[in-house]
């Protein structure tokens, strides 16, 4: 019991690394690209950096998921082959139940789906940094003073 | 190393041909759901123009409904390409049709009633991942034009203050 907790939480502090890092070069990359392009028209301005970011998320997570992969092999805990598979349907939460784990370390599922949602916010997150101050396309709304 | 080489190994070469063609597929939704944004900012513009006379009840209303009427739309526009990308694989199940199995993946619902042929069998997890994503983008949107909102609100305050 007490050894998934440790693999799990270990697992969960490089990814957390991982995606600090990605993070950090994303919002610092959109900022840079926002100002170079500044004299483009707002919208496909808009659109490509938010394309270019959402992309490096994606890979960001996919690389995550390979981790936990490692992880997975590492313990045995699934049948050989199914490893990247089963870490990929715990990161997203779906769950299928097609292949159950390892009955010794079946924690490793639900600490994965913590650390996939839990990382899926930080992205939103890194969404929302990006749309507001790269893009900044909202906030210039019509009011009446 | 050797959990490694065994991963190497459990990460056919076929999986690679998935990762890349979903990579693909999810870039498109990334375009499709840039153009919402864009579609929404203006949408968002013009409502806040419309309904300037109204009380900041009535206003904020209608900029929320609009706004998620429109990532509703988009969301549902992603899942069908997903859909369409699913039929072009020629992938079949046997208790749903490829739009219910995309709904169900990329929402991250994951029943297991269906689930993806041996030889395709990434196309759900990385459908769920650009769901994911993808409605982590809508909810930054809804945040950012919520703030839009929180100005207006304010800008009541201070007419009662003063």
């Amino acid at each position: 019991m007490h050894g998934q907790l440790v693999v799990g939480a270990v697992c969960c502090l490089v990814n957390i690394a991982i995606h600090a890092a990605i993070m950090s070069w994303v919002v610092i990359a959109a900022r840079r690209a926002a100002r170079v392009t500044a004299r483009f028209p707002g919208a496909p301005r808009l659109t490509v950096i938010m394309m270019a970011t959402v992309l490096v998320l994606l890979a960001a997570h996919a690389s995550e998921v390979l981790v936990w992969a490692l992880v997975y092999i590492a313990v045995g805990l699934v049948p050989p082959g199914n490893d990247f598979y089963f870490a990929f349907v715990n990161y997203t939460t779906l769950g299928y139940g097609d292949i159950l784990p390892n009955p010794e370390w079946r924690m490793l599922g639900p600490i994965t789906a913590m650390n996939g949602v839990l990382l899926f916010g930080w992205s939103t997150a890194v969404i929302f940094e990006v749309l507001r101050t790269s893009a900044g396309a909202l906030r210039n709304l019509p009011t009446h003073s | 190393m050797r959990s490694i080489d065994a991963l190497l190994q459990g990460i056919a070469a076929e999986m690679w041909g998935q990762l890349f063609a979903g990579g693909i597929v999810s870039f498109l939704n990334f375009g499709i759901h840039a153009v919402i944004t864009g579609v929404v900012i203006l949408a968002t513009r013009h409502t806040a123009k419309r309904t300037d006379h109204l009380h900041v009840f009535m206003r904020v209303t209608a900029l929320m409904t609009v706004t998620l009427i429109a990532l509703t739309c988009a969301h549902v526009v992603e899942i069908a390409v997903w859909a369409v990308y699913y039929d072009f694989m020629g992938v079949s199940f046997k208790s749903a049709t490829p739009f219910e199995f995309a709904f169900e993946n990329y929402t991250a619902l994951g029943y297991g009633d269906p689930v993806p042929p041996e030889h395709q069998r990434l196309l759900g997890p990385i459908t769920a991942l650009n769901g994911l994503l993808l409605i982590g983008w809508s909810v930054a949107i809804i945040f950012e034009v919520m703030r839009m909102a929180e100005v207006q609100v304010g800008r009541i305050e201070e007419k009662d203050d003063s």
